[in-house]
């Protein structure tokens, strides 16, 4: 499922978008490795950054900006219960395991 | 006493899922997806698809055993609410003018179909899913790929822009064609296989669901085949002026997307083990 960033090319290189992209997919191969809610929550959203910054900076029209933050704040308040849910299992069940 | 226990139930069940239902996104909560994708650049485009999506998806296998008995008393919101997306999805596909758009909209109809599988808790809908999840991930991403190719020497994602590439690139015409084999689920693609092993598990939910799960997929084959042959058949755009041959770099990006699709089936008691 996760493809290796070296064979996406684009137009015009530059080396930050390499380094995005290689940091998103650090990522998410994190977040379908880690064992423990919490962990997975914190990559879960933190896979939003990057994809935000890559949206930002290397799209091509000017609706991206508007696009980009409507994705990124669409996305992080949808799972705000998720982090609250969480927390909630941790607390009711004394400790959290998978 | 037992109301009270169902709406906490609610309340919760729908705090823990409501994160993947709009990360892979269900229908209601769908709208991030087409701005995003349409927005973002192919590599941004590509992980997106292929990789992103698939996280909410993992994200709802992973809390399933924590609130899949909530699954019993309220998936049929969900089950209800993905078929109909399907069918609406699959129906707004047809007037868009943007290919990149099609394809964003064609990712929510296939989640749409994991949904649908997921909610019902049996062996043969949550394999059906997690196949369509597999398979959707390398189909769309590839498709986000060969739409960028014609992206790139049109500088237009619309369809009366890039139509005709039969006559322009030839060799492309056949990849691109066994990647919507792949979207439109026909065979002998893992969206097939997945498919069917999600027939199996959701066609017992309701008897509506015979009419609007084959309408669905209908309407799947349909646009797909109205992006293909749009864009591939027809008399070439007359206001370009040079369109160079796609280079080995794309050619060899699509069919590393296709050799999983079109090889996976023969292995497919590799996805049966994975529950």
């Amino acid at each position: 499922m996760l493809f290796s960033s070296g064979a996406i090319f684009h137009t015009g290189g530059t080396s930050f978008f390499y380094f995005f992209v290689y940091l998103l997919t650090l990522v998410l191969v994190l977040t379908f490795l880690v064992n423990n809610y919490f962990s997975f929550y914190f990559f879960f959203e933190s896979s939003l950054i990057p994809t935000l910054l890559i949206i930002m900076g290397w799209g091509y029209q000017p609706e991206r900006l508007q696009a980009g933050v409507y994705f990124l704040f669409y996305t992080l308040v949808a799972s705000l219960p998720l982090l609250l849910m969480i927390a909630y299992y941790y607390i009711v069940q004394g400790g959290r395991g998978m | 006493m037992w109301g009270v226990q169902v709406k906490l139930g609610l309340g919760i069940f729908l705090f823990m899922v409501l994160a993947f239902i709009v990360k892979m996104p269900m229908y209601f909560t769908h709208l991030w997806l087409p701005k995003a994708h349409v927005e973002a650049p192919v590599a941004g485009s590509m992980i997106l698809a292929g990789v992103l999506l698939k996280l909410g998806g993992y994200g709802l296998w992973r809390v399933w055993s924590l609130v899949g008995v909530g699954a019993r008393l309220f998936g049929g919101y969900f089950f209800g609410l993905s078929v109909l997306g399907i069918v609406y999805v699959g129906l707004s596909c047809l007037r868009l003018g943007d290919m990149k758009a099609l394809v964003a909209y064609s990712s929510v109809a296939h989640i749409g179909l994991v949904i649908c599988g997921l909610v019902r808790l049996y062996f043969w809908g949550i394999n059906g899913a997690l196949v369509i999840i597999i398979g959707h991930g390398i189909c769309s991403s590839g498709l986000f790929c060969a739409v960028n190719i014609y992206y790139e020497r049109s500088g237009r994602r619309a369809f009366y822009i890039n139509k005709g590439a039969l006559s322009i690139l030839s060799v492309f015409t056949l990849i691109f064609f066994i990647l919507c084999v792949s979207n439109m689920a026909a065979p002998p693609t893992i969206s097939l296989l997945s498919e069917i092993f999600l027939m199996g598990g959701m066609l017992k939910y309701d008897l509506l669901i015979l009419l609007l799960f084959p309408l669905g997929s209908y309407l799947g084959a349909v646009f797909t085949l109205f992006l293909f042959s749009y864009s591939q058949h027809g008399k070439f755009y007359g206001g370009i002026f040079s369109f160079s041959f796609s280079s080995f770099l794309e050619n060899h990006l699509i069919v590393i997307h296709l050799l999983p699709l079109n090889l996976a089936f023969l292995k497919f008691e590799f996805f049966l083990s994975l529950y």
